[in-house]
């Protein structure tokens, strides 16, 4: 991975290049790397970050900004996003958010791409209020601007409101951050910016199936927060919720909550809100435990939020902050779930420790599965719960290192560990998933909680188990459907997803049934086909988008085809009176051109054996038959006997078969060694 | 009474499913009943020794003895004459008994030269083994000491019942057809052994420097299924070997 820096004027710097091992977390520190790259141009400005790199797929690499200036409060962490081509028409939806008079914005925008976009910047107060100005940013520019300037040039008041840039075209080359400092009381806040694509389906985002559009925020800190956070004590959190209309037409939006303390869990109700267009919402969830909505003692809420809109045309941002800012955290919203997540760095040491979580977004219980990586990604550390829905799995990795936990497995994390990677994976569902997840980092000296973002896999090509499916008359053979998931670029059984879907193009030739059952009917060749909708690996997000992936049809009469041993009943070395050598008793059983036993008993299996070039041990063959039992298996005693022997040498030999005295197409390959003998690799 | 009648029949049935060739077989024992349907001639007399405890060495077969099909029912007779009734009139034949194993061969052929069961071999050791992989052990040594140039083997054989094992043997200047029957005078279940080539290919012995001469059935109680067997063994008859093709490199013709 090579990163490059960017200037605000798009000019390059590339620093040197760093090689991640397979689910390790690799650190570059920007400062260091600068200095190594004697780039002093770079000192003092600002600008985009990129990285250059290699790798099976896209989503193999994960990337995270973690801006830290060490002996300060402020932190943040920004996650790295790609540009996405096929998404043309659309804008970045956010959240403008001044706590008070003294506190400092930036609103960063980059193109990321290599034509000029032609931006529309709104920004609106809570009632929906616009104000509007033009930005042209040319190809890989970064432009940063204050929205607390913007605003009282604007004329716009208030203290929250709504943000919107909008293009036409080249929407997926813009990216933005917008965060909050205030170095007075030691505050920082990053305000998570939304794409809305016009085009967007309820059904590509809809990931529980629900109908209903949603977003959920794992990790909200109630006002007494967790003792593992570390905040000084009587430190009172402010949790509040600002949800924004980013459409012209009203939309309503319901809140519920999950909550938690250190002994309890529990479910409350939150309000319903109609949103005027382009409404921004403050909703006080302190003052909901003040009332009672919420248990006072409750440190923790996951939120979620339906709506009767369509995808992002809500978005909503969560802050917990005490009445100083200076002790405070965050948790995204987000409306993703998935079968598998890619997380980054997480830190336990003196200042810092985390908190990682996946819930289960979806209506029925599933097993989700927690994986760390350490020392360089070569050891593990694992994980499982059954999650009902709705409900979390809540890691504190300080605890586990601290309090030595075992695994599933009896596993250990070394005490001196520090940092490493994690994934999420559900165990229960496949092709969409049902897990959503967050994660803090917080600092145990100024009280900072930062969040981060795991990466949401998704998956490329589907195709059937089989191509084509060899069917025999009359029986019924399983086919299922096979995804190449973008973050693994291996082969995962998704095939539930594509229940019910099934369909044979010629039903008189074979039938399929709801689970992929293909059933022979008549000795012809045809197609079947399957349609469902998976996770897919857009640069942004993982929607689900519609599958067919579809094959060719054999149905065949079974015929007598190869033979295989399917079990080694003994094998040992033997003695003969001119050498020593080897047997092997197995069970060959006599199979059909599907790889199913041809199951009839009393055929006559019979085999010549013809040695060729390699034949060190000076074998002559030496063959016998046998009938087949009811499930087409025998004994067959396979042996060798040498005076070359012992040697490290070896005789191939093609073993071709009878039944009853009709030639099998397949001819074994069988090796015979000192000690050893196989059979096609068997 | 009656529990005495049913410690009886556990007896026999004990003794049946467990059955060995008997050390000293006594041909002029008598059976009183012996009864197979829809068998050929060589399975009725693997399933009469199998019931009697009795191993046979046939060194004679021929398709219609292996593949033919009739009905037995012998009654109040004796072991020799079941055997002859079971092989029927076509096929006269003389027994012998050696080293517990009824020898049957046919009448007609005693006249002429030595086969390759005659054959001595003059030295064979084998270490305790399953008996068919005793079997190709002796088939090899058969092989070797008809051609000395021979430096070793590689094959496949049928692996017949893997917990029946026999030996170990360390045998001098013994005749093929001993140590055949002292291979399946052991066998745990009781055994045959049963030529597998035609009498005339039995006098070539350089067809056996790779081609087994004999196959050993082993008894499998009344779920026996000898007829696949059976019929392998006359399939091999009616393939006329080439062997011209099949002479080790070096093999005395």
């Amino acid at each position: 991975v090579t990163p490059v820096l960017r200037l605000a004027d798009g000019s390059e710097t590339s620093l040197a290049p760093v090689t991640i091992q397979p689910e390790e977390v690799a650190s570059v520190d920007i400062n260091a790397a600068i200095a190594a790259a004697a780039a002093s141009q770079l000192v003092g400005t600002y600008g985009s970050v990129a990285l250059r790199f290699q790798a099976v797929s896209a989503s193999a690499l994960y990337a995270a900004m973690m801006i830290h200036n060490m002996g300060h409060a402020i932190a943040f962490h920004i996650d790295a996003m790609g540009e996405s081509q096929d998404f043309q028409v659309g804008s970045r939806e956010g959240i403008w958010w001044l706590p008070n008079d003294s506190a400092s914005d930036y609103l960063i925008l980059t193109n990321q791409g290599k034509n000029t976009l032609s931006l529309n910047l709104s920004l609106y107060d809570a009632s929906g209020k616009q104000a509007t100005q033009q930005v042209l940013l040319g190809p890989t520019e970064t432009s940063r601007f204050s929205t607390r300037k913007l605003i009282l040039a604007s004329g716009l008041t208030g203290s929250y409101g709504g943000i919107k840039i909008s293009t036409n075209t080249n929407a997926g080359a813009l990216d933005s951050l917008h965060f909050l400092f205030d170095q007075t009381p030691g505050f920082s806040a990053t305000l998570k910016m939304f794409d809305y694509d016009p085009n967007a389906t309820l059904a590509e985002r809809d990931y529980a199936h629900t109908g209903t559009w949603t977003l959920r925020a794992p990790m909200l800190a109630l006002s007494t927060p967790d003792l593992a956070l570390a905040l000084p004590p009587g430190t009172t959190l402010q949790p509040q919720l600002f949800i924004r209309n980013t459409t012209a037409k009203t939309l309503t939006a319901n809140l519920r909550f999950n909550w938690r303390n250190t002994t309890k869990t529990g479910a409350a109700p939150g309000p319903s809100l109609t949103l005027n267009p382009y409404e921004t919402r403050r909703i006080d969830v302190a003052a909901l435990q003040a009332g009672g909505t919420l248990p006072k003692d409750a440190n923790w809420a996951s939120v979620t939020l339906t709506t009767n809109g369509l995808p992002d045309e809500l978005i909503a941002v969560a802050a917990s902050y005490d009445q100083t800012l200076q002790y405070g955290a965050q948790t995204p919203f987000s409306d993703q779930l998935s079968f598998r997540w890619e997380g980054g760095m997480w830190q336990y040491d003196a200042y810092h420790d985390s908190i990682i979580t996946a819930g289960n977004g979806g209506t029925k219980p599933t097993q989700s599965a927690f994986t760390i990586f350490y020392n360089q990604g070569t050891q593990r550390y694992d994980l499982e719960q059954t999650l009902q829905p709705d409900e979390q799995m809540w890691i504190d990795v300080g605890q586990l290192i601290r309090e030595q936990v075992p695994d599933k497995n009896g596993k250990l994390l070394p005490p001196d560990l520090t940092n490493g990677s994690y994934e999420f994976r559900d165990l229960t569902n496949t092709g969409v998933g049902a897990l959503y997840e967050g994660k803090v980092i917080y600092d145990n000296t100024y009280g900072h909680v930062a969040y981060g973002c795991a990466e949401c896999c998704g998956y490329g090509e589907t195709i059937p188990w089989y191509n084509p499916i060899g069917v025999p008359i009359y029986t019924a053979v399983a086919d299922g459907v096979n995804a190449l998931s973008s973050c693994t670029s291996t082969y995962d059984n998704v095939s539930s997803a594509f229940y019910n879907n099934w369909a044979s193009a010629n039903t008189a030739i074979a039938t399929v049934d709801y689970y992929g059952n293909h059933t022979g009917v008549a000795q012809g060749s045809t197609t079947s086909q399957t349609q469902g909708s998976i996770a897919s690996p857009k640069i942004r997000v993982c929607p689900l988008l519609l599958r067919v992936p579809s094959g060719g049809v054999n149905v065949q009469f079974p015929v007598p085809t190869k033979v295989l041993p399917v079990a080694t009943q003994s094998q040992g070395a033997i003695i003969c009176s001119n050498g020593q050598g080897w047997q092997r008793i197995v069970t060959n059983q006599l199979q059909d051109q599907f790889g199913r036993a041809y199951a009839h008993s009393g055929i006559l299996m019979a085999d010549i054996l013809t040695f060729g070039s390699t034949n060190q041990l000076g074998l002559v063959p030496g063959t016998g038959s046998s009938p087949t039992d009811s499930n087409g298996d025998w004994s067959d005693l396979y042996s060798d006997c040498t005076s070359a022997c012992p040697s490290t040498g070896q005789s191939v030999a093609q073993q071709t078969w009878t039944y009853n005295s009709l030639p099998l197409p397949h001819a074994n390959t069988v090796v015979y060694k000192c000690t050893s003998i196989t059979i096609d690799g068997y | 009474m009656r529990p005495f009648l049913l410690v009886c029949w556990f007896l026999a049935t004990q003794l049946s499913a467990n059955a060995t060739c008997n050390t000293s077989p006594d041909l002029s024992a008598s059976v009183a009943a012996f009864r197979v349907q829809q068998a050929s001639r060589i399975e009725a007399l693997l399933r009469f020794g199998d019931e009697n405890g009795l191993c046979f060495g046939i060194e004679e077969v021929d398709a219609a003895l292996l593949t033919e099909l009739a009905d037995f029912d012998v009654k109040n007779s004796t072991v020799q004459a079941t055997i002859k009734s079971i092989l029927g009139p076509g096929h006269p034949i003389t027994t012998e008994k050696h080293h517990g194993v009824i020898e049957v061969r046919p009448r007609s052929r005693r006249a002429t030269s030595r086969n390759i069961l005659d054959f001595v071999i003059s030295k064979w050791e084998a270490n305790r083994g399953e008996l068919q992989l005793v079997s190709w052990l002796l088939r090899i040594q058969l092989a070797t000491e008809l051609n000395p140039q021979i430096k070793g083997f590689g094959g496949d054989a049928r692996a017949g019942d893997t917990g029946d094992e026999v030996g170990p043997f360390n045998e001098r200047n013994v005749p093929v057809r001993y140590l055949l029957d002292k291979i399946v005078a052991q066998s745990r279940g009781g055994s045959s052994w049963i030529v597998q080539v035609n009498w005339e290919e039995l006098h070539d012995f350089t067809l056996f420097q790779n081609r087994s001469a004999w196959t050993i059935v082993e008894y499998e109680g009344q779920k026996a299924n000898y007829a696949g067997l059976l019929n392998g063994i006359a399939a091999g008859l009616n393939q006329k070997t080439n062997a011209d093709d099949k002479h080790p490199p070096g093999a005395a013709r």
